[in-house]
């Protein structure tokens, strides 16, 4: 006996001490939301799911400052974005002012006869020189000509001019020289973090930066800065779960401690009851440390939940003592049972644990070493620290199985019941699912109006919808996307879309860079041509010397190449829109104001193959991955069923004694989904997870329920082990259930939900040990 | 200042200033008037030769129908500009235009006797007295600075007689006003 305590002992320290300095020396938390993204296949869809995860949308903070008159918002937001544009944690900066323009109009201006999508040989012949200047003369004329003048010697055929409208199709409202709203109540910016937009921590650390240097540019307290974004909602997000989960967590603590206390009316039970789970905690936290290198901090807040039936087990043997029992004692009669409950829930995760979507894979093995452990611990460790006999628990002034024998005669209110329910799922089987993770959305109303308004102020592309063409090379695919571009050029002038971005407006491919250049013509050539385009025409001889010069310079540089654009904001503007994956390029064409989705598809769709691009629609896409995961999900649970069942037939040695500890248990899951239907609430991933969390603690009360005799000892004590375990399990969730935060508040709704009635219909439904008889054997299998 | 050169010893009638011209300025509810333009284009032989007439009726409507080399018709309403030239109509909004703006304005807030907006956009010197005075405007904003030197309006009581754009390349325009009624 002592023998086995140091052992035990030993062993559990030694286990606890190597998960603790593994944990503390190795573990990286994550806060990347993309580990719950789905691991996906597709080329396209690992494309899509990159550019979730770090594509240049997700990491643009859309910045306003409001508050007073345009001279001053403008002012505050060139200190801003000046500040900003300092600071490593931020990639890009611009508010549309001079200074952030500048090296992008200088390059223009040096090579507008690369970059111009009007260069063509005809442009330089003498008939539309000609015209060109007459048209020039016009223009002097003009408000617009003292604007225009200054280039004109330089740019007759006015190719600076395309690249400013080119340029100008997307850009924002301007005041003072820098971007407004419409109504220039608001001052514009945008910022790019460095930091992928999922990358919540980062990205708060980013918007924390932002409101800082805000405070230090001294605006005055009427003035506000608002920001919104991927990462700003990652954050917050993010934020406000921790925030809830603790504070709910605390709440909760005392809730169930409160129940223990009460229990037990000693302080021993009520501390040992937490060392199985806290165990779990840290062994499961280490196990998926060492198998998946990080763990996230959702796994960590979720699987603490999971986890938490492992609260459970030491009320399952302290309940149940009978007076003057040593602990080992009572193991001796409970372990049977309490371990089947252990191995179902232990099954129940092979669900998560096989899922391809590694957030809810990391859930599994944190589910399934947590709930494993703290089932050894319970068994081995908790009768070698408290080896005396302690006194016995408070008695209920009810039985729970008197009650439960009395509810059998209802029994048909559950059967219709569960009929009712079953009729209402088969109906609605095309309606129960809801793959739209934005309903789960923690935001509130405004926060997505607030975005909604900056996005149109600020002219930013469309969240949905996008094209991606694909090529073997980057030459290849800059070739592509400029044929891809000409087709959009038409249904932008047709009305389909208003604007669309492109790398290769920045960086155009070397081919139709060589044809502009090759478009140029000899200086002889063009001096002869343009001395007779300017015969009869009241421009001075030498007047367009300049250009001349331009034209012959142009003709003899290199082609532009992405060395030339550094520096000015455009070579990351180009390399955002350009991706690379298993040696294929993609050019992402970011689209704005899509109007007629439906036609512009099938537009992108009929282009031959040297223009074709695909067109992606985000929202579908990611609702269809949400899908094709849930539907895996939902595979694996089922699998995780049958694996308890076959666990349950084994263990309970028969058929129909685990149907009858299985029924009440999918009696109330079917029920749970019924009246979530009945709400209103679509289900989620998160749902099915919650699920397989009441399939784990209703088998428990099935199976503790279905194993006591009326009349004897144990009924008063699973009567007791019941009451504790449903109440804990109560305050726990519960109090999850009223957070404000979707995710969490479906969570505790649907185990609240759940374990209720699972209880009822363990009671209703099950067979409290009708045949005490017949089942005088259970659970001994194992033993 | 060549203007002033040619102006009489003046200061003597009463003191001029900028508060003075502005409310006096923002008397006049409507006026009419021809213009003749002069415009002086370094890459041109000889100067351009622009003509036509100017309408102003406050708060803030202006019109210029230019008839000589071409017709044109420019209105500025609000924050709008509206250019009408062979049948073909151009919007442009002013706060997007910060160049054109500043032109704009030059002449509207002065007709208007607008004063915040013309100190918002010009640093602004008044000289000579309630019959012949002058009022010089340098632009505030880097951008307009670097296409307009200065803008020197003429003007006699409440009449705008002569406006000078001076630009830096040595180009620059004076228009001259031929009043029709106040």
């Amino acid at each position: 006996m002592r023998l086995y305590r140091r052992t035990a002992l030993l062993a559990w320290l030694a286990i606890v001490a190597a998960s603790a300095w593994w944990t503390a020396r190795y573990l990286a938390f994550t806060s990347d939301l993309t580990v719950f993204l789905p691991a996906v296949s597709g080329r396209l869809e690992r494309l899509l799911v990159e550019q979730l995860r770090s594509g240049v949308a997700s990491r643009t903070m859309l910045v306003a400052i409001e508050g007073g008159a345009p001279p001053e918002l403008a002012r505050l937001s060139r200190e801003l974005a000046r500040a900003l544009a300092a600071d490593r944690r931020f990639d890009y900066v611009t508010n549309g002012g001079a200074e952030f323009t500048q090296g992008a109009r200088e390059l223009g201006l040096r090579h507008r006869y690369l970059l111009s999508p009007t260069v063509s040989p005809e442009r330089f012949g003498e008939q539309s020189l000609s015209r060109a200047l007459r048209e020039n003369l016009e223009r002097l004329a003009t408000l617009e000509g003292t604007a225009f003048k200054g280039a004109l010697a330089r740019d007759p055929t006015g190719e600076l001019r395309s690249l400013a409208e080119a340029a100008g199709q997307g850009a924002p409202a301007s005041r003072h020289g820098v971007w407004f709203s419409g109504d220039g109540a608001r001052a514009l910016l945008l910022a790019q973090t460095a930091a992928s937009g999922m990358d919540a921590a980062r990205e708060q650390e980013a918007a924390d930066v932002l409101m800082g240097a805000f405070q230090r540019i001294g605006a005055g307290p009427e003035y506000r800065v608002l920001i919104s974004g991927p990462g700003v909602f990652a954050a917050r997000t993010r934020a406000a779960i921790e925030h809830d989960i603790g504070w709910l967590t605390g709440l909760a603590g005392v809730l169930v401690l409160l129940v223990l206390v009460l229990a037990y009316r000693s302080p021993g039970p009520v501390a040992l009851s937490a060392l199985p789970v806290l165990t779990g905690l840290l062994v499961g936290v280490a196990a998926v440390g060492v198998l998946f290198g990080t763990v996230h901090g959702i796994t960590l807040a979720f699987g603490a939940t999971l986890i938490g039936e492992a609260v459970d087990y030491p009320s399952y043997v302290f309940t149940q003592r009978k007076p003057g029992e040593s602990v080992l004692e009572i193991l001796a009669r409970v372990w049977p049972t309490l371990r089947l409950a252990v191995l179902t829930t232990v099954f129940g995760s092979l669900a998560l644990l096989l899922s391809s979507l590694q957030g809810l894979s990391q859930l599994g093995v944190l589910s399934m070493v947590g709930v494993l452990s703290a089932g050894l611990v319970t068994r081995w460790v908790l009768p070698a620290l408290a080896p005396g006999r302690g006194a016995p628990p408070r008695t209920l002034p009810f039985s729970l199985v008197r009650a439960g024998l009395a509810m059998r005669r209802a029994a048909w209110i559950g059967w219709v019941l569960l009929v009712a329910a079953l009729a209402f799922i088969v109906a609605r089987h095309d309606r129960i699912w809801d793959d739209d993770l934005g309903h789960l959305s923690p935001l509130p109303e405004s926060a997505r109006e607030l975005h909604q308004r900056l996005s149109a102020d600020l002219r930013a592309p469309d969240a949905r919808y996008l094209l991606i063409a694909t090529a073997a090379s980057r030459e290849a695919v800059l070739e592509k996307s400029e044929q891809t571009a000409l087709a959009l050029q038409k249904a932008v002038d047709g009305g389909i879309l208003e604007g669309f971005d492109l790398a290769a407006r920045y960086l155009p491919s070397e081919r139709t860079q060589a044809l502009r250049r090759a478009a140029l013509p000899e200086a002889q050539d063009l001096h002869r041509r343009l001395a007779r385009a300017l015969r009869g025409l009241p421009y001075r001889a030498d007047a367009f010397a300049p250009f001349e010069r331009d034209v012959e310079e142009a003709r003899l540089r290199p082609l532009l190449t992405i060395e030339d654009l550094r520096g000015t904001g455009l070579d990351l503007k180009a390399l955002s829109l350009l991706a690379t994956r298993d040696d294929e390029w993609h050019a992402i064409i970011p689209l704005r104001g899509v109007r007629d989705p439906a036609r512009l598809r099938s537009l992108v769709e009929r282009l031959p193959a040297e223009a074709r691009a695909s067109f992606l629609d985000l929202k579908a896409e990611s609702d269809r991955l949400i899908g094709g995961y849930r539907a895996q999900a939902l595979a694996l649970a089922g699998l995780g069923a049958l694996a308890i069942a076959v666990l349950l037939c084994f263990g309970l040695r028969g058929v129909r004694k685990a149907l009858r500890v299985m029924l009440p248990v999918y009696a109330a899951i079917a029920m749970t989904v019924a009246c979530l239907g009945l709400l209103g609430i679509g289900l989620s991933l998160f749902h099915l997870v919650s699920l397989l969390l009441v399939l784990g603690i209703g088998l428990n009360y099935s199976l503790f329920f279905s194993q006591a005799e009326p009349g004897t000892d144990s009924e008063q004590g699973t009567s007791l082990a019941l009451s504790v375990c449903f109440l804990t399990t109560f305050a726990a969730f519960g109090c999850l259930a009223t957070s404000r935060i979707p995710v969490l508040s479906v969570i505790g709704l649907t185990v609240t939900l759940g374990c209720a009635l699972s209880l009822l219909n363990a009671m209703m439904l099950g067979g409290a040990a009708v045949r005490a008889r017949e089942e005088r054997y259970s659970g001994r299998r194992f033993h | 200042m060549l203007l002033l050169a040619s102006l009489p010893a003046a200061a003597q009638e009463e003191p001029w200033d900028f508060a003075k011209l502005m409310a006096q300025l923002a008397q006049v509810q409507t006026s009419r008037a021809r213009y003749s333009e002069v415009r002086r284009v370094a890459v041109l032989q000889k100067p351009l030769h622009l003509s036509g007439t100017l309408l102003y009726a406050r708060p803030a409507r202006l019109e210029k129908h230019q008839t000589l080399p071409f017709e044109e018709v420019m209105s500025v309403d609000g924050d709008w500009l509206t250019v009408e030239r062979e049948g073909k109509t151009r919007r442009i909004a002013l706060h997007n235009a910060p160049l054109i703006a500043a032109l704009v304005e030059s002449l509207r807030a002065t007709l208007a006797g607008d004063r915040e907006e013309l100190e918002r956009l010009y640093s602004v010197r008044v000289e000579g007295t309630r019959r012949r005075w002058t009022l010089a405007l340098t632009p505030r904003e880097v951008e307009v600075a670097g296409v307009v030197k200065s803008i020197v309006i003429a003007g006699s009581g409440s009449r705008i007689v002569r406006i000078e754009i001076l630009e830096p390349g040595g180009d620059g325009s004076v228009m001259t006003i031929h009043q029709e009624s106040t």
